[in-house]
């Protein structure tokens, strides 16, 4: 049944995914194209509206292809497939963890994976500011495009950078007004 | 006489209310959740700023989606069970209604000139927000590893190497935080070694 079958695909992905984000589409795709008629060209569209959509991105990517495949029960389906893993092991860590934390070994293996969680974060800025401010030569249209950097945005985001790390404007607000100055400026 | 407690004060609502903020307006994925999450407990005191810490590292240490991770730890730390599946709720709605309009209504995002600018500013300020998280977490890390000059080293080491071996080699993320862990918990030993002699 589909969606028994959309349930369980979405839970091994839940189970596997690591750090989440883009890097989970194609391990998606090769799941859900065995029983599913969801067109390539179906999915492709999907990494245009991941860029487009708030949320967390493997949730996204379930609920549409859950729901492209077999409708709003199919996207509950899904996504219920993708959150529960986290829902079982996160609990079951963090009961241990709160009992343990205090464990010379626990606290060490925080002290080595510390740091790897930073290198991780400070790869995600490398990813983003790769797509977001080296837009090419290719764009000769685009406001504030000079030799393939988006001046503009890098200036937004060192305000923005500014203003969060002197805690002088909240996230969410830094995203909006953000988003609305682009829609304003840059349309 | 009873005391009313209104409903704006009630912690689920409150939770849900935070995870569902979280899930509408953060886009980008991961990194871009937690620098955002750890922007807005900063100022909630609901858990001490070691326990986001430690929030944020087993979201990216264990498997499953990193915000739904993060949202299950809150929720597990202030209210059990039924904190966890509010706050799980509230990441999850906002993707889930999205996602099905956009799939109705919209088959391209890409076409209007007022989404496409939009996204250029929202994915500028999420360039400084994760930007400023590294900072502001880069310095709680080290205050903590100041304990203790080994830590100390291993930290500075860590950090740098990992994020060279993440961004150039391609390497998946799993095996550098399994080489973190091996690391850190060969260090708690000599840690109990050295307490013992």
């Amino acid at each position: 049944m589909i969606y028994i079958r959309l349930f369980l695909t979405f839970l091994k992905i839940g189970f596997v995914g690591f750090g989440g984000g883009l890097a989970i589409l194609p391990l998606i795709y090769q799941g859900v194209s065995r029983f599913t008629d969801i067109t390539k060209e179906q999915f492709a569209n999907f990494f245009g509206i991941s860029q487009a959509t708030p949320g967390p991105i493997a949730v996204n990517a379930a609920t549409y292809v859950g729901f492209e495949t077999a409708g709003v029960l199919g996207a509950a389906c899904s996504t219920l497939g993708v959150i529960l893993p986290s829902f079982l092991l996160v609990v079951v860590f963090t009961k241990i963890l709160t009992e343990n934390r205090d464990n010379r070994l626990v606290d060490g293996a925080f002290v080595g994976i510390r740091p790897v969680t930073l290198g991780m974060l400070l790869s995600g800025v490398w990813f983003i500011a790769e797509g977001a401010l080296f837009v090419g030569t290719g764009h000769p249209d685009m406001l504030g495009v000079v030799g393939g950097v988006d001046l503009p945005v890098l200036g937004m985001a060192l305000v923005s950078f500014g203003l969060s790390l002197w805690n002088k404007a909240g996230a969410i607000t830094l995203i909006i007004t953000m988003g609305v100055i682009g829609a304003l400026v840059f349309s | 006489m009873e005391t009313k407690h209104s409903f704006k004060d009630n912690i689920y609502l409150k939770l849900f209310v935070e995870f569902f903020t979280l899930g509408m307006f953060t886009f980008g994925g991961g990194a871009a959740m937690i620098a955002v999450l750890q922007n807005r407990l900063k100022d909630k005191k609901w858990l001490t700023d070691d326990e986001v810490l430690d929030c944020i590292t087993v979201a990216q240490t264990l498997p499953g989606v990193v915000a739904v991770n993060m949202s299950v730890y809150v929720g597990y730390r202030m209210k059990g069970i039924r904190g966890t599946i509010v706050s799980v709720l509230g990441i999850v709605l906002p993707s889930f209604v999205i996602i099905i309009l956009v799939a109705l209504f919209l088959n391209s995002l890409e076409g209007n000139p007022y989404v496409l600018g939009a996204l250029r500013g929202i994915r500028a300020a999420t360039l400084g927000l994760i930007l400023a998280t590294c900072f502001k977490l880069s310095k709680q890390i080290m205050g903590k590893a100041k304990e203790d000059k080994v830590q100390l080293v291993l930290t500075a080491l860590i950090f740098p190497v990992s994020f060279l071996i993440i961004t150039f080699l391609g390497l998946d993320a799993v095996w550098v935080i399994l080489g973190g862990l091996v690391i850190g918990v060969v260090y708690g030993l000599v840690q109990m070694r050295r307490e013992k002699a």
